[in-house]
C-alpha cells in the first residue's frame, strides 16, 4: 500500500474522513498532484520510510527527528515567586532564553544535565540536548513549539533553508489540496504555538524519483540561531542563549541519533 | 477541555473582582455595532465625534481616555436581537460600522477632543478614501478641534476592517481612537441560507427557541463561509502612565498650560491594562451594553453549541503583538483585512475556488490588521459520550449522517452529537445515573470543591449534568457561576499565551482572557445578555 492509497482509504471512513466541501476545519485534503510515484513507504505493508503528516505523496518525509522546545524566563521574577511578595508581570522581562531547557553552549553538551536538588542528591534537570545530526542528502524533521509567556521568538537557519511543512500541528495545504509549505531561513512563534520545519541536507534533488543528486558533504556545520541578538545571552554572559549547532553526518542513527 | 479549579479562584484577588466574576455567570456576547442606512439604497452614512471620558478597569482604576462615539442623530442599532443597545458620544472600542459590500459609505467625524489634544482623524484600513472638509494631516485630511472632517469609500468587498486615528497615532490609538468595520457580502450562498426551512443548524435554534444574532448567514460571497454565530475580538493595551500625562495636559487651568500633548512621552511603553473590546477580564465576561461600562460597550463572551460554525472577526488595535490562543479546535482562517484567502483555481466544476487559509489554534494579533476565521466545536475525537448516554432507561439515538454526525433530528438535545462516540462510558465505577466502565476515576463531587466554572460533572447538558452526580446537591453549589442545572457548558479558555496580558495591573486572573462556552442545546444561548 503506497502512503496516497492510505489516505484514501482513510477518506471512506467516516471517523477519519476529511471532506472539504462541508467541513471548513478538513485537515487532510487530498493533494492536487496525488502521489506523483514516488513515495515508496511501504513495502509489504511495511513501514519502511518516517513521515510527519498524513501527507498523500511522501512530501514530509524525514530520516531523523529533533523536537525543539523555545522558552525564556525571567530571573527576577522566578527570584520573587520564592518570597511572599506579589510578582509584577508588567515587568516581567527575560534574561535566560533556551531550546530545550538549555542556553548555549549547554545545547550541545551531549547528555543530561543534573543539578542539586534541595535534598542534595543530583537530579536530571534538564535532560535534552538540541543537537542537530543529519545524515548527508537525509533530511530533519524539527518539531518546533514555544512555549515562551512573555514575548515572540525567532528562530534561523544559517546556510541550510528550512521547509515549514505545518502550522500549529495542521499540514500546510488549501482545502483543494494545494501544497501551501514554504521555504525560509527563520521562522516566528508566540507563546503556545508550534510549526514543523523540514531542513533538507541536499543540494539538489531528482524531480522524478526525489532521491539526492547533490547532498551536503559530512562534516559540514551549521547554526540554528535566534537572529533577536539581545536573546543571544545567558543574562550577563554573552554568546550563549538561544543558540545550537547542525552538524551534516555521514550517517545518523534514528534512535541515539549519534553522528558518524 | 479545560475545567477551572479551585487554585483559580485562591488567586483572585479582591472581592469586587470575585463579585464580578458571579454576576457574569448568564453573559453572553455577539457582534453588536451600528448601521445609518439613507434613504436611498447602497449608501451609509454615519456620523462619529472623537471625544474624551473615564473608562473603569476590574482593578477600580478610573482611566482617562479618548474613544470614537455617535454623534446626534438616530443610529440603528444589529442585531436587532440585541437589547439595551446604545451608542454613546464617546466608547472604546469605537462604534462597529456594519455596512454591505457595495455601499457608499459616508463618515463625518467632529472632533470634540480637548482643546490640547489638537487635530483627529480616521484611517479606513483596506478602503480608498476620499477625504474632504477638514485641513491636511500627514496621512489624511483631520478634524481640528471643534471642527469636522467628511471620510467616503466604497465598500467594494466583504469581510472585517480596522479604523483608527491618523494623527499622532502613538497617543491617540494608544489613548482609544479605534474601532472595527463589518462589510456583509451583497448575496448570501444558496448553501448558507438553507432555503426557506433555514440550515440544520437554524433549524436546531428555532426548536429551542433561540433567536439569531448574525449580522448575515455568510461571512463572504463564498458557500465555505456560511456561519451560525460570530464574535468580534479587538485586542489593545494601555499604559496607564501616558493616560495620567494625557490627562494632565487636558485638564490643566490657569497660566502656562501646555497648548498640546507633545509633552506626553509614549515611551518607554509599560502597559498594564490589555483588553478585549475595551474590557479586561472579567469585566468582558458581562453583557454587552452593561450599565456599569457606559463607556465600554462591547463585551469578550463567546458561546456556541456543538456544530456550529462561529465566525470569529479578531483585530489588533494596540501596538503590540498578542498570541491569541484558542483552546478546543483550531480555528480556519477565512480573510486577512477583508480579502478571502483562496486557492489558485477552481476544481471538481465547483463555482469558486476552495479555501485556502492556515488551521491555526493561535491567531496573532498585529497592529492594524484584521482577520476572519471559522471555529466549531464538536464532541469528535473525545472518545467517550459527552452527553451521558448509555444509562439505564436512556432512550437516546444517535443516527449518523455522512459525517458521522446526528443531524437528522434538530430538535433533539443531542442534536450534532459525534455517533461514534455515542454510549461510551467515561467512568469506571458508577456514580450517579451515567454509565461504567470507561478508562477514568473522577474526584467525588460530593467532596471535591468545585470553582466557579466547575459544576462538578464532566458532562454535556443539564440533564446530564444532575444525573452524573446524584441526588446530593454539589456543594459549593451556591458560588458556581453558571448553575449546573442550567447551563452546564464546557469552558474552555482562549487568551493571549503570555503572562502578563492576562493579568489587570500586575492581578491574575485579569486582562485578555475569555472562557468559551460550548452550551447544550437545551441551554439557550440569549447573546443579548
Amino acid at each position: 500500500m503506497t502512503l496516497y492509497q492510505g489516505l484514501a482509504a482513510q477518506q471512506s471512513d467516516p471517523r477519519t474522513r476529511s471532506d472539504c466541501t462541508t467541513d471548513v476545519l478538513c485537515t487532510s485534503p487530498l493533494p492536487a498532484g496525488g502521489d506523483n510515484g514516488r513515495t515508496g513507504g511501504y513495502v509489504n505493508g511495511a513501514a519502511t520510510k518516517t513521515f510527519a503528516y498524513n501527507d498523500g505523496n511522501g512530501s514530509t518525509q524525514y530520516e531523523v527527528e529533533y523536537p525543539i522546545q523555545m522558552m525564556g524566563f525571567d530571573p527576577n521574577f522566578h527570584f520573587v515567586g520564592m518570597t511572599f511578595n506579589p510578582e509584577g508581570f508588567a515587568d516581567m522581562k527575560d534574561k535566560y532564553y533556551m531550546l530545550n531547557g538549555r542556553g548555549y553552549p549547554d545545547t550541545v553538551a551531549p547528555g543530561t544535565m543534573q543539578t542539586q536538588s534541595t535534598d542534595g542528591t543530583l537530579h536530571s534537570s534538564q535532560p535534552l540536548p538540541t543537537i542537530v545530526n543529519i545524515p548527508a542528502g537525509g533530511r530533519a524533521l524539527l518539531r518546533i513549539s514555544d512555549l515562551n509567556v512573555s514575548e515572540y521568538h525567532t528562530l534561523a537557519s544559517l546556510g541550510i533553508a528550512m521547509r515549514v511543512i505545518a502550522l500549529n500541528a495542521r499540514l500546510l495545504r488549501d482545502e483543494a489540496g494545494n501544497d501551501m509549505t514554504y521555504l525560509t531561513n527563520s521562522i516566528t512563534l508566540g507563546g503556545g504555538e508550534s510549526l514543523d520545519v523540514i531542513l533538507d541536507a541536499c543540494q539538489q534533488r531528482d524531480a522524478t524519483t526525489g532521491n539526492c543528486t547533490t547532498p551536503y558533504a559530512a562534516g559540514q556545520k551549521f547554526y540554528l540561531y535566534t537572529p533577536q541578538l539581545d536573546h543571544l545571552a545567558n543574562d550577563a554572559e554573552n554568546f550563549g542563549g538561544m543558540m545550537t549547532e547542525v552538524n551534516i553526518c555521514n550517517t545518523v542513527d534514528p534512535a541515539t541519533k549519534q553522528c558518524s | 477541555m479545560r475545567a477551572i479549579n479551585p487554585s483559580f479562584r485562591r488567586r483572585l484577588h479582591g472581592a469586587a473582582i470575585t463579585l464580578t466574576l458571579l454576576l457574569a455567570g448568564t453573559a453572553q456576547a455577539a457582534a453588536p455595532g451600528i448601521t445609518q442606512a439613507t434613504a436611498s439604497a447602497s449608501t451609509s452614512r454615519f456620523n462619529l465625534t472623537a471625544q474624551a471620558a473615564y473608562i473603569s478597569q476590574p482593578d477600580g482604576m478610573s482611566l482617562y481616555s479618548w474613544g470614537y462615539g455617535c454623534a446626534a442623530g438616530t443610529q440603528t442599532f444589529v442585531p436587532s436581537t440585541i437589547a439595551g443597545a446604545n451608542c454613546s458620544t464617546m466608547q472604546i472600542p469605537g462604534p462597529t460600522l456594519v455596512v454591505t459590500e457595495g455601499d457608499t459609505v459616508t463618515v463625518t467625524l467632529t472632533n470634540n477632543l480637548p482643546a490640547a489634544a489638537g487635530n483627529t482623524s480616521i484611517l479606513f484600513s483596506g478602503f480608498n478614501v476620499q477625504a474632504s472638509g477638514g485641513v491636511a494631516g500627514l496621512l489624511t485630511q483631520e478634524a481640528p478641534v471643534g471642527n469636522s472632517v467628511t471620510y467616503t469609500f466604497t465598500a467594494s468587498a466583504p469581510g472585517t476592517h480596522s479604523y483608527y486615528s491618523g494623527t499622532q497615532g502613538d497617543l491617540q490609538v494608544e489613548m482609544g481612537l479605534y474601532g472595527a468595520v463589518i462589510v456583509l457580502p451583497a448575496t448570501i450562498p444558496a448553501n448558507c441560507s438553507g432555503g426557506s426551512a433555514g440550515t440544520s443548524n437554524d433549524q436546531a435554534k428555532s426548536a429551542n427557541g433561540e433567536s439569531d444574532f448574525r449580522l448575515a448567514k455568510a461571512a463572504f460571497d463564498h458557500p465555505s463561509t456560511c456561519y451560525d454565530r460570530e464574535y468580534l475580538f479587538q485586542f489593545s493595551e494601555m499604559d496607564p502612565a501616558i493616560h495620567r500625562a494625557a490627562e494632565e495636559v487636558a485638564t490643566c487651568t490657569g497660566t502656562g498650560c501646555p497648548t498640546n500633548m507633545n509633552s506626553v512621552a509614549t515611551e518607554p511603553y509599560r502597559p498594564g491594562y490589555f483588553m478585549i473590546n475595551g474590557r479586561s477580564m472579567p469585566d468582558d465576561m458581562d453583557p454587552n451594553y452593561a450599565s456599569q461600562y457606559l463607556h465600554q460597550p462591547y463585551n469578550g463572551n463567546p458561546h456556541m453549541h456543538p456544530g456550529e460554525l462561529t465566525l470569529l472577526r479578531i483585530i489588533g488595535q494596540g501596538r503590540w503583538q498578542h498570541p491569541f490562543h484558542e483552546h478546543g479546535n483550531h480555528v480556519r482562517v477565512l480573510a486577512r483585512d477583508g480579502n478571502i484567502l483562496l486557492a489558485p483555481a477552481a476544481i471538481n466544476s465547483e463555482a469558486q475556488p476552495r479555501l485556502a487559509g492556515p488551521l491555526l489554534f493561535t491567531t496573532t494579533t498585529t497592529p492594524g490588521q484584521a482577520m476572519d476565521g471559522i471555529f466549531y466545536w464538536t464532541g469528535k475525537g473525545l472518545n467517550w459520550d459527552v452527553f451521558g448516554h448509555g444509562y439505564a432507561g436512556d432512550t437516546s439515538v444517535c443516527i449518523a449522517d455522512a459525517n458521522g454526525y446526528y443531524t437528522s433530528n434538530p430538535a433533539a438535545p443531542n442534536y450534532y452529537e459525534w455517533c461514534g462516540d455515542h454510549d461510551k462510558p467515561l467512568e469506571a465505577k458508577p456514580f450517579g445515573n451515567v454509565g461504567s466502565g470507561g478508562p477514568v476515576t473522577l474526584p467525588d463531587p460530593n467532596i471535591f470543591a468545585n470553582g466557579p466554572w466547575y459544576g462538578g460533572s464532566p458532562y454535556l447538558g443539564p440533564d446530564a449534568m444532575v444525573r452524573a452526580v446524584g441526588t446530593t446537591p454539589i456543594p459549593p453549589s451556591g458560588t458556581v457561576a453558571n448553575a449546573p442545572s442550567q447551563e452546564a457548558g464546557f469552558a474552555y479558555m482562549w487568551h493571549s499565551h503570555n503572562e502578563r496580558e492576562i493579568t489587570t495591573n500586575n492581578a491574575f486572573p485579569g486582562g485578555m482572557l475569555m472562557m468559551m462556552l460550548v452550551d447544550p442545546r437545551a441551554f439557550v444561548i440569549d447573546e443579548s445578555k
